[in-house]
């Protein structure tokens, strides 16, 4: 590609690639933002599920008409997850149905991950829209439905080991057609999933969404025509290929590995999932290759090539190009190989797929740790990296059940950059989401959260250190089954980039019914008296450390009588740049505010300093002259 | 005729004051004074002569800019061990925006800028159950040894949080005690208890936080400012303004400042609603065009949407009611750009007042929008500001012409022109679907100093029924001020599902809130003019968030019980959403009591009656408009009466603003001044 | 669904197959057949493993390796 070709456009020479002006483009462009953002923004409010709503769980997009090749001018901004599979997902969808049946005011749906990728819950809901008998484009929503059928309610277990308890598949068909219901696609869906009646609202309010996202692009068409907005369409995509292969051409050329793992599955420990991918480079071109990647797992914690494909999109973003758009041309310069039965590409009916957050957690550190080295001081810190997901099952005093579902290690650190420090409460990178303030989920479930604080020593260590583990200390005031899966502690997942130093890695524990209830610390000596549940622990103290005895969670299940303690610690955030080079002034304050300790300013930093941090926190003293020798010892 | 009003809204470029003495209004521009932001305010005074003023109703941007830039005092927070670090985590969400950007910092975080430092964040051995039981008892020594230390560090001031004691308040209670004993009983404090009892740790800590860091803030201030107009020979009553607009006596506003952070947007609605009042439309969305941004406020029957909390930056909450308003980066000063591909873009970044505009001849080099409206002919290079400001049309042709990309210098200018008229167009439909509401059922107000200039585009776009152009423009914020109440406040959180038998449980929460309110104002129940107002914040069980402000009818629940509550919820959750779920019951979460006090208002007067037809007094230059140039009269507004009627195209002039009328256009003077513009059917 | 088993090995690769020739851009004698996933989905492509040219670019099977039964 010719540098700025697009840019380099003259009047009429856009007119000809386009069909419109280079302004009706622009406007258009903005249009297609807008559009998707009334769309968002209407089911927000209307919707009635808290997952749409605290976790912006659905995507909303815009796609051309099949004879312009199905482009995705523009995505909303949302459901990070779901925009790369949907490109696709809307063609694979429209293709199997068929295109000459479609009609106006039809909505087409589909919800099978190995046609539409993520998982069953997230239902792809479509309507075409026509102009003058002319289909002239999609507008699509795919959203998380609170239960989908299957073994588990709502879902989100890694104990499921086949298709056929994973929930309803449903193949391409009409939800509507001319504007009318199809009975039986919403009787085959209320007859097999849970909740039906706040599954019909949501439903329903999707489908006035898309009539909202239909009537504004028909604006469009009505006041641009439609030659112009179908190259607008054509006009972003092509813009944002162009910028991304901009943004590739920065990089050398050469060829990288990263790689990453998936501890173990949900049946036992015998077996590892690492994740490997090599990066090859040359010009403006990238090839993605994830051969070497372990085979699908047992057990619902599987992806598909979509989410595959999606991850790698996310990652380059992330890494070359932050603030650009994120349409279907972003992929034009990336090539991803992708071996089939992988767990990034599992297939029916053993490769399950709910949990796919697992894997894509891992490739999107695996494509981060083998870019570093060409981005340099460019390259980003590793995070949490996982979902740490916990769910604690329990039965009030009437018999009725109550399920709590953030007690796990859900947030946690990001990595460094050369930004500056990282923030160490976040949701992992792939996602974004509201977190559940501690005092509402008390006053629905009988657990006390002891501790939501940070680790110190835990950031990874560099120039800007990245984020603190978050310990979540929880205390049950009843019985209560522990159901949890944490798949990600054997390695760190927080890389250190730069010359940056890797985070810790986390670990989960139990204390036993105990009265009256304290806090526990959560130093070395800390946690003799708690049973190890997960991590790489040490046998003799029980507390996290590298390259100790790595512990399963999955070995037996974990059952609490009142008054007992869990704890989740997660996963750090990698450090950016030589610690050695982070000026010892920072490495006070972060003694002072309980990033660091001074042993640990000493030991990672080379930085001697004196005082009470606990006490006297504006007592503490740099040293100087001992921490220059400190660091010349160790250049 | 009434008595003599007085208000003032201090901005961060100006400070507007609005008299109304004998039903006139008067006004003046003071530029701001970041330093000693009361000198304008009391030059403003004297200026327009307060001497006789009744009341003088301050709105300011003090406290928030304090937060945005940092200029904060340095005080402790204190909250149950263990949970110190619920102010860098805030509610976890990072802006939609910055999705892919590992750059992105939490604003407020450690990691970027905290309002207060980690280790100022002190942890206390004590924990209360959600139920208000005690689990662990208040470790009173070790409470004293942390107050200690931060006693050592020199703070000025403290914030106190403890989880759950939105329930049961005991333990902040004697941490306030014990305060007092370390640190003085002068000493400024905030304890959460007091501040704001309402669920949810996060915001009620930062609310908290920033309460008594505006104590801080805008005690020596209120003090200052009253004792100078005194000295000006004022003798009424000062009033703050809220983040509604509503009104507060000064010193009761600064003994709960947090909510008296931010009020211009909503003095700007309140103005909105007042005029509306007058000429009977109550569906109203106002656009202040400023130089950075344009508000947006939907009013619905008169009342804009209020929400229980304030967002000073992403994520950095105040529990306050607060008016709805939407901002969207495109104002006068936003500035026009280049993308990688080659297209223009306007905002979201803005040259702000300093440099300004490239016009303004101050340092500015980069097209913004007011540049295109002057190459356009829209603006007089000599006529901006009150003439305060002479407009270069050369820099703004260079400005331009510095745009590296293939267009022509006409084609650069229409097409930001069009753009930011398409942005402020699409954040307004935006405003209204949010709410499930029709554009086309609204009048659009333009004011801002470059609201009338633009907002004619607009109307063509969101097809709205007509545009108002209120007298005075550029000042309608502070004449806001003189359109709103006094307003007391008590609420407290309480999870409560509503069923046939909890009619006891809220009358009784409703009682205590009402009682605690008529003690602390030593207002007796039969104060003829004051209304209580009850409401609730509740949500459908199962949801994570409230839908604020459900009206509580007194007698209904009296008379029915929680039913009524229950039906007014899905009324009001239909009303703000456009959709319902009847079937689902309903739990309540805040429950609120306000104590409304009637007071004076502006009353707009009727204008003269003009000709029907006026006479222009000169002519301008219209260009990039259409393709072809176009001569457009123009009409200074102080010669314009009621019922005159100016076709477009066509130019309004005042001191501060201009009013744009475009071809296919009508403009009819209302009667009390307003300008209102219709499309020509 | 059809019937797809787990690998039996623990991981899984790529195909690649070798296609005699040299790239028209750079040369060199490195062009190999595969496929890949790509704007527009799976493609069946010949490239060079020197400069990632494209000699060929097919549109590839929908759905990759799955063939749904009732597909028509």
């Amino acid at each position: 590609m010719n540098g700025n070709a697009l840019r380099d456009l003259d009047g009429a020479a856009f007119a000809q690639a386009y069909g419109c002006s280079r302004f009706d483009a622009t406007v258009l462009g903005n249009r297609f933002r807008y559009l998707l953002d009334h769309v968002s923004e209407r089911l927000l409010a209307c919707a009635f599920s808290p997952v749409l709503k605290d976790f912006y769980d659905f995507a909303a997009t815009l796609t051309g008409p099949p004879h312009i090749g199905y482009p995705t001018p523009v995505v909303s901004k949302s459901q990070l997850a779901f925009t790369g599979t949907m490109t696709e997902s809307i063609r694979n969808t429209i293709e199997e149905y068929g295109v000459e049946r479609l009609g106006a005011g039809d909505v087409i749906i589909a919800n099978d991950p190995y046609r539409t990728g993520t998982h069953v819950n997230d239902m792809l809901f479509i309507r075409p829209v026509f102009h003058d008998g002319r289909l002239c484009g999609f507008v699509n929503l795919k959203a998380h439905q609170l239960d989908m059928g299957g073994s588990v309610a709502g879902g989100f277990s890694a104990h499921k080991f086949s298709v056929y308890e994973n929930g309803l598949v449903l193949s391409p068909r009409a939800l509507m057609k001319g504007g009318s219901a199809v009975n039986e696609s919403w009787t085959l869906i209320f007859d097999n999933a849970r909740f039906g009646e706040l599954l019909r609202l949501d439903m329903q309010t999707i489908i006035a969404c898309l009539d909202l996202g239909e009537s504004l692009l028909l604006d469009s068409i009505a006041r641009y025509g439609e030659a112009a907005v179908l190259g607008a369409m054509r006009y972003v995509v092509d813009a944002d290929a162009e910028r991304m292969a901009e943004a590739i051409a920065t990089l050398p050329d050469g060829c990288w590995q990263g790689a990453a793992l998936v501890d173990c599955d949900a049946v036992d420990d015998s077996e590892e999932f690492p994740i490997r991918c090599t990066i090859r480079k040359h010009g403006s071109r990238i090839e993605v290759d994830l051969s070497g990647t372990a085979r699908q797992a047992r057990g619902a914690i599987n992806g598909t090539y979509l989410d595959a494909k999606t991850t790698v999109g996310i990652a380059l973003k992330y890494l070359l190009d932050p603030g650009g758009p994120f349409t279907s041309g972003c992929y034009r310069p990336i090539d991803i190989l992708i071996p089939d039965g992988a767990i990034l590409s599992a297939l029916p009916p053993e490769g399950v797929v709910f949990a796919y957050g697992e894997p894509t957690n891992a490739l999107l550190i695996a494509i981060f740790a083998a870019l570093a080295v060409p981005l340099g001081t460019r390259a980003v810190g590793g995070d949490i990296s996982a979902p740490n997901l916990h769910s604690a099952v329990g039965r009030r005093a009437d018999g009725s059940p109550w399920v709590s579902i953030v007690a796990g290690g859900q947030h946690g650190p990001w990595g460094a950059t050369d930004a500056g420090d990282a923030d160490s409460y976040c949701s992992f990178y792939q996602v974004n989401g509201m977190d559940t303030p501690i005092e509402a989920h008390e006053a629905e479930i009988p657990v006390v959260f002891m501790r939501r604080d940070y680790v110190t020593d835990s950031p990874g260590p560099g120039t800007h250190r990245g984020g603190a583990a978050v310990c979540k200390d929880t205390y049950w005031l009843e019985p209560v089954d522990h159901h949890l899966f944490t798949l990600r502690f054997k390695q760190a997942t927080g890389i250190g980039v730069n010359g940056g130093h890797d985070g810790t890695t986390g670990g989960v524990w139990l204390w036993p019914a105990a009265q009256p209830a304290r806090i526990h610390g959560t130093g070395e000596g800390d946690f003799t008296q708690a049973t190890g549940v997960a991590g790489r622990l040490d046998p003799a103290s029980g507390a996290p450390r590298p390259n100790a005895p790595w512990v399963y969670f999955g070995r037996q299940r974990w059952h609490t009588e009142p008054f007992a303690t869990l704890r989740h610690m997660t996963n750090s955030g990698g450090g950016w740049g030589d610690p050695l080079g982070r000026s010892p002034t920072k490495v006070l304050e972060d003694v002072r505010d309980g990033y660091i300790s001074i042993d640990g300013a000493l030991q990672d930093y080379g930085v001697v300093i004196e005082g009470d941090a606990e006490c006297d926190p504006e007592g503490l003293t740099l040293d100087e002259a001992a921490t220059r020798a400190a660091r010349a010892a160790r250049a | 005729m009434g008595r003599t009003l007085f208000s003032v809204d201090v901005g961060g470029t100006f400070t507007d004051v609005v008299m109304v003495r004998d039903g006139a209004i008067h006004v003046t521009k003071v530029p701001s004074n970041a330093a000693a932001t009361h000198l304008p305010v009391i030059e403003g005074a004297r200026r327009l002569g307060v001497q006789d003023a009744a009341v003088f109703n301050h709105a300011s941007t003090k406290g928030l800019n304090a937060v945005l830039t940092r200029s904060l005092p340095k005080i402790g927070f204190v909250t149950t061990q263990g949970h110190r670090d619920m102010l860098d985590a805030g509610r976890c969400m990072r802006p939609m925006n910055n999705q892919t950007d590992a750059r992105w910092h939490r604003p407020f975080g450690d990691a970027a800028r905290p309002l207060v430092r980690r280790y100022l964040r002190r942890g206390i051995v004590e924990r209360i159950l959600s139920s208000g039981e005690v689990l662990i008892g208040l470790d009173e020594a070790q409470a004293r040894a942390e107050f200690e230390i931060l006693r050592r560090c020199g703070v000025t001031g403290l914030a106190i949080c403890l989880i759950n004691s939105f329930v049961n308040p005991v333990h902040e209670q004697r941490l306030l005690q014990l305060a007092a004993e370390v640190f003085g009983a002068r000493f400024p404090v905030s304890a959460s208890c007091q501040v704001g009892p309402r669920a949810k740790e996060y915001p009620r800590a930062s609310t908290t936080v920033i309460d008594v860091m505006m104590k801080l803030i805008y005690g020596d201030y209120a003090q200052v400012l009253d004792s100078q107009l005194q000295a000006a020979g004022f003798a009424g009553q000062l009033n703050f303004a809220d983040c509604t607009a509503a009104l507060i006596p000064w010193r009761d506003a600064v003994s709960a400042p947090h909510r008296i952070l931010f009020a211009g947007p909503a003095a700007g609605a309140a103005a909105c609603r007042g005029l509306g009042e007058a000429l009977g439309d109550g569906n109203l969305i106002g656009c202040d065009v400023g130089g950075t941004s344009t508000d947006v406020t939907v009013l619905v029957n008169g009342s804009p949407f209020v929400n229980d909390s304030f967002e000073i930056e992403h994520d950095l909450l105040v529990n306050t009611l607060s008016t709805e308003v939407a901002s969207v980066g495109a104002g006068g000063g936003s500035i026009v750009s280049v993308t990688p591909s080659g297209d223009l873009r306007v905002g979201p970044h803005s040259a702000g007042a300093t440099p300004g505009p490239a016009c303004y001849g101050r340092g500015g080099t980069r097209p913004t929008v007011t540049d295109a409206c002057l190459l356009m002919g829209i603006l007089d290079p000599d006529g901006f500001a009150d003439g305060q400001i002479r407009l270069d049309p050369e820099a703004a042709q260079r400005a331009f012409a510095s745009l590296d990309c293939r267009m022509s210098q006409a084609e650069r200018v229409r097409f930001s022109w069009k753009i930011a008229l398409n942005n402020i167009a699409e954040e307004i439909s935006r405003c209204a679907l949010r709410h499930g509401l029709d554009t086309r059922d609204f009048s659009l107000m333009a004011f801002g100093a470059a609201g009338p200039m633009l907002l004619a585009g607009v109307l063509e776009l969101v097809k709205a029924r007509r545009l108002i152009v209120p007298p005075h423009p550029g000042l309608f914020s502070a004449i806001g001020l003189l359109s709103t109440d006094f307003v007391y406040a008590n609420s407290r959180s309480q999870y409560l599902m509503l069923t046939p038998d909890t009619g006891a449980q809220v009358e009784a929460i409703f009682g205590a809130l009402e009682s605690q309110l008529r003690e602390r104002l030593q207002v007796g129940s039969d104060g003829a003019d004051v209304v209580i107002r009850r409401s609730f914040d509740g949500r459908l069980a199962g949801q994570s968030w409230e839908t604020p402000f459900i009206n509580v009818d007194a007698d209904a629940l009296a008379a029915r019980g929680p039913a009524a509550l229950i039906e007014e919820f899905h009324a009001e959750y239909a009303r703000r959403n456009g959709t319902s779920f009847a079937q689902i019951p309903v739990q309540g979460v805040t429950w609120r009591v306000q104590l409304i006090v009637p007071t004076e208002k502006l009353s707009w007067r009727p204008l003269r009656s003009g000709s029907g037809a006026p006479a222009p007094v000169g002519h301008r230059t219209l260009r990039h408009l259409g393709p072809q140039q176009i001569t457009a009269p123009v009409y200074p507004r102080a010669i314009l009466g009621a019922g005159d009627r100016i076709s477009g195209p066509a130019l309004i002039t005042e001191p501060l603003a201009t009013t744009l009328i475009i071809p296919g256009q009508v403009a009819q003077i209302g009667a009390v001044g307003e300008i209102v513009i219709t499309e020509t059917p | 669904m059809h019937n797809f088993p787990r690998p039996t090995t623990p991981t899984v690769s790529a195909a690649r197959t070798p296609v005699p020739g040299n790239c028209p851009e750079c040369g060199a004698q490195a062009l190999a057949r595969y496929r890949v996933m790509s704007e527009g989905g799976w493609w069946q492509v010949t490239k060079c493993g020197q400069c990632l040219h494209s000699v060929s670019r097919e549109p590839g099977p929908l759905l990759g390796a799955f063939v749904p039964l009732g597909a028509p």
